[in-house]
C-alpha cells in the first residue's frame, strides 16, 4: 500500500502541474552575478488571485523581471511554464504572445508615440505572432473606445504620446487598459498600488476585478495588504529571501499587516 | 633660404586636375571663370581635417578617385523615380536640364548666365563651391515674380548613368517680394558607382518672402555626394528647409544662412539615417548679421553599423544684431558599436541682447524602454522601429505640406523596415 501512496502522490502532483496556469519551480535568477530568486517554487490555478507579498529587497520585481523575460536577469536553475509550455528561453515579445502581460511597477513614457499607434501596435503584433488576422481599423477603434470607457480614460489622452505628462493614476489606468485589450492569459501585477491615492486605487481595481475569469490568472505583487482589499485573492504568498516562506489564504495578508515581515526576514537570513 | 611646403596631392586632387584639363565640355564661354576657380583648387587642394569646417570629413582621404565628367545626359531613365504628385518638375541629368509639365503663372526658368558671383552668404573661396563654378555644366536661374504663390517645384537630380561620372550643378533660386514657393529638391543614382556630385543651390528671398524647401539625397550607396545650400533673407521673410540623407557612402551637406533684413524666420532641419560605411557631414553657418530675427535648428542623425554621422553648427551674432533669438539642437542615436557620430554645436554672439541656445545628444536606444513595448509583444526590432520613427518623426512632423510629412515618414520607414 505504501508504494501505491507514493505513485498517488506522484501523480496528484503531475495533475497539478497540468491544471496549473502558471508554475514556477525551484527558479534561481541572478543579475550582475547576484543571486536574488534562490529556489522559488509558486503554482497558480486558472482562474486564480494568487498575491506575493514580500518585504524591500526580496526579490519582487526580479521576480516579475524574470516572468516577463527582460535582458540582463540570468536564470542558472529551475523554470517558469504557461499551461505546461516553459517560458525562459523565449523572448519577452513572444511570452506576451503566448499571453503573459506584465502590468509594469513605473509605466514608460514613449515620447512620439501615440497611445493610439502603440496600441495597435502591441495588438497586431500579437495577433501575427499567433497566427491570427490582424484587427481592421474600425473594429480596433471600437475595441479601444469600449475599454477606455469603462476605465474613465478620454478619448483625447489615447492621442497623447503614451505616458508622457501622464498622472500615476493615469498611467496605471493606462496599464489596465493595455491588459483589457490584449485579453492575456495570465497577468502579473508589479505594486500596482505604488503612487495611487485610494480613488484611483480603486479605479485600478475596479478594472482589474473586471477582467477577472475562470481562464485568466492573476500574480498580484504588492508590498502592503491594503491592495487586497480591493483585489481579493485566492492564496497569499510571501517571498523573503528569493524564496516563497509561506503560503496561506487571504488571512495571511492581514496577519503580515499587523506583524510586519520581521519574522520572514529572520528565517530567510 | 625659404622654403614652401606644400603636401602632396593625394588621388583625389591629382584626379580633380585630370579630369578638368580631360572635358572638352568645360571649353566653354564660362572657361575663364572656371580656370581661375581651378587654379583656386590646385593651389588650397581639397579641404581635409586640418582645415577647421573640415576636421570631421576629410575629403583628401575620403574621395578616392575622380570619375570623368558627365558631358551628355544619362541615355536610360532610372526605375522607381522619387515623384511628388502635383508638383512641376525641373529635372537634370548629367549635364541636361530639361523641364516637364508647365510651369506656374509668374516662375520663369533660364540657364544661369555665366558669372563667378555667388550668394552673398558663401564665404569667399569655399573650396565646394570653388569645384562647383569649375565644373558645373548644367544650371537653372528660377524667379519666382513678386506676389506669386507659385505652389510645389521639384528639383530632381536624377542621374541614370550606368558608368561612374562627376557631375556638378548650380541652381539659383529668386524668390521675390511676397512670393511663396515650396522647392523639392531630390538626388539619385544608381548603385555601385563611384559618382562625384556637387551641387549649389542658392536663394534669394525678397522682402515677405515665403519658402518651403525639402532635400532627399538617395544617391546610389557608392556616390560622393556634395552640396551647399545657401539662403539670403529679407526681412520678414520666411526660409525653412529640411534635408533627409538616407544615400551616398560620402556625403557633405553645408548650409549657409545669412540676413539681409529683419523680423525674418529661417528653420533649418535634417534627417540623417545612416548604415554600412557611409559617412554623412551637415555643416551649417547661420550668420545673423541683422537684429530681431529667428532661427531654429533641429537635427537627428540614427547611425548604424559602421557609418560616421557630423553635424557641425554655428550660430553668428554680430554686434548689432539684437533680440536675436536662435535654438539649435542635435540629437543622435547609435545603434551599433562601430557607429560614430561628431557633434560639434557653436555659437559666436557679439551682441548682448539675445536668446541663444544650443543642445548636442548623443546616445543609444533605452533598454528599460524596449522591454517594456517587448513586454506588450512587439518583437525586438520592431519595437526599436517604433522607438526610432518617433525620434525622427518629430523633426518630419514640422514639415508644414502633409503630403511631404508623410513621403519622407514614409522613407524613414523604408530605411527601418531594411533594418528589420
Amino acid at each position: 500500500m505504501k508504494r501505491f501512496e507514493s505513485v498517488f502522490k506522484k501523480i496528484e502532483h503531475r495533475k497539478t502541474m497540468v491544471l496549473a496556469m502558471l508554475n514556477i519551480t525551484n527558479l534561481h535568477a541572478s543579475v550582475d552575478d547576484k543571486e536574488i530568486l534562490k529556489g522559488l517554487t509558486l503554482s497558480v490555478k486558472p482562474g486564480e488571485v494568487a498575491a506575493i507579498m514580500g518585504p524591500n529587497g526580496a526579490g519582487k520585481s526580479t521576480l516579475s523581471y524574470v516572468a516577463a523575460g527582460r535582458a540582463g536577469y540570468d536564470v542558472t536553475a529551475g523554470d517558469v511554464t504557461l499551461n505546461g509550455e516553459s517560458l525562459i528561453d523565449l523572448a519577452a515579445n513572444e511570452r506576451a504572445a503566448k499571453g503573459l502581460f506584465l502590468a509594469f511597477q513605473y509605466p514608460l513614457e514613449i515620447p512620439g508615440v501615440t497611445t493610439m499607434t502603440f496600441l495597435k501596435a502591441a495588438m497586431n503584433s500579437q495577433r501575427k505572432q499567433r497566427g491570427e488576422a490582424e484587427l481592421s481599423t474600425p473594429d480596433f477603434m471600437k475595441r479601444v473606445r469600449a475599454a477606455a470607457d469603462k476605465l474613465g480614460i478620454p478619448q483625447d489622452m489615447l492621442r497623447r504620446p503614451l505616458n508622457v505628462g501622464f498622472s500615476g493614476g493615469e498611467k496605471k489606468r493606462m496599464e489596465v487598459l493595455q491588459m483589457a485589450l490584449l485579453e492575456p492569459r495570465f497577468a502579473i501585477l508589479d505594486e500596482t498600488d505604488s503612487g495611487l491615492d485610494i480613488d484611483a486605487l480603486r479605479i485600478v481595481a475596479d478594472g482589474v476585478n473586471a477582467l477577472r475569469s475562470p481562464d485568466r490568472s492573476f500574480l498580484v505583487i504588492t508590498h502592503y495588504q491594503r491592495l487586497l482589499d480591493y483585489i481579493k485573492p485566492d492564496s497569499v504568498h510571501v517571498l523573503a529571501g528569493g524564496r516563497i516562506v509561506k503560503s496561506g489564504g487571504p488571512e495571511l495578508a492581514h496577519e503580515l499587516e499587523k506583524n510586519g515581515y520581521r519574522d520572514y526576514v529572520a528565517d530567510a537570513a | 633660404m625659404t622654403a614652401i611646403v606644400k603636401p602632396l596631392r593625394t588621388p583625389a586632387e591629382t584626379g580633380i586636375l585630370e579630369a578638368f584639363a580631360a572635358s572638352a565640355a568645360l571649353n566653354d564661354p564660362a572657361r575663364s571663370v572656371r580656370e581661375a576657380a581651378i587654379a583656386r583648387i590646385a593651389d588650397i587642394g581639397l579641404p581635409g581635417r586640418r582645415n577647421e569646417p573640415w576636421h570631421y570629413t576629410d575629403l583628401r582621404t575620403l574621395l578616392k578617385t575622380v570619375p570623368p565628367v558627365a558631358e551628355l545626359e544619362s541615355a536610360t531613365a532610372l526605375p522607381g523615380a522619387f515623384v511628388i504628385d502635383g508638383a512641376s518638375q525641373i529635372v537634370f541629368s548629367g549635364a541636361r536640364m530639361s523641364q516637364s509639365g508647365a510651369l506656374p503663372a509668374g516662375v520663369t526658368l533660364a540657364s544661369l548666365p555665366y558669372d563667378a558671383q555667388v550668394s552673398p552668404a558663401i564665404p569667399a573661396g569655399e573650396a565646394l563651391v570653388a569645384l562647383n563654378a569649375a565644373f558645373a555644366l548644367a544650371s537653372a536661374a528660377l524667379v519666382i515674380a513678386p506676389g506669386t504663390h507659385a505652389g510645389a517645384l521639384h528639383i530632381a537630380f536624377r542621374d541614370a548613368h550606368e558608368a561612374a561620372a562627376s557631375l556638378a550643378r548650380r541652381v539659383r533660386i529668386e524668390v521675390q517680394a511676397g512670393a511663396s514657393v515650396t522647392i523639392i529638391e531630390s538626388h539619385e543614382s544608381r548603385n555601385g558607382l563611384g559618382h562625384l556630385t556637387n551641387t549649389l543651390i542658392e536663394f534669394e528671398l525678397g522682402d515677405g518672402a515665403k519658402v518651403h524647401h525639402v532635400r532627399v539625397n538617395s544617391c546610389g550607396d557608392e556616390a560622393n555626394s556634395l552640396s551647399t545650400l545657401a539662403a539670403r533673407v529679407g526681412d520678414n521673410a520666411n526660409f525653412a528647409t529640411l534635408s533627409m540623407t538616407t544615400g551616398a557612402r560620402v556625403s557633405r551637406h553645408q548650409i549657409f544662412i545669412r540676413y539681409a533684413g529683419e523680423h525674418a524666420h529661417v528653420a533649418l532641419r535634417g534627417v540623417s539615417l545612416l548604415r554600412g560605411k557611409q559617412h554623412a557631414d551637415t555643416t551649417l553657418v547661420i550668420d545673423h548679421a541683422t537684429p530681431n530675427c529667428e532661427s531654429r535648428e533641429a537635427f537627428k542623425t540614427i547611425v548604424d553599423g559602421d557609418a560616421t554621422g557630423v553635424f557641425q553648427g554655428r550660430i553668428v551674432v554680430a554686434p548689432h544684431a539684437q533680440k536675436t533669438d536662435a535654438r539649435m539642437s542635435s540629437k543622435a542615436l547609435l545603434l551599433s558599436e562601430g557607429a560614430t557620430m561628431n557633434n560639434k554645436p557653436e555659437l559666436e554672439i557679439f551682441a548682448d541682447d539675445v536668446q541663444c541656445a544650443h543642445g548636442a545628444t548623443c546616445g543609444e536606444l533605452d533598454d528599460n524602454l524596449l522591454f517594456y513595448i517587448m513586454a506588450r509583444g512587439l518583437p525586438k526590432r520592431e519595437a526599436e522601429a517604433l522607438l526610432l520613427e518617433a525620434f525622427v518623426g518629430d523633426v518630419i512632423d514640422e514639415v508644414e505640406d502633409e503630403t511631404l510629412r508623410e513621403v519622407l515618414m514614409d522613407k524613414a520607414r523604408d530605411w527601418l523596415a531594411e533594418r528589420t
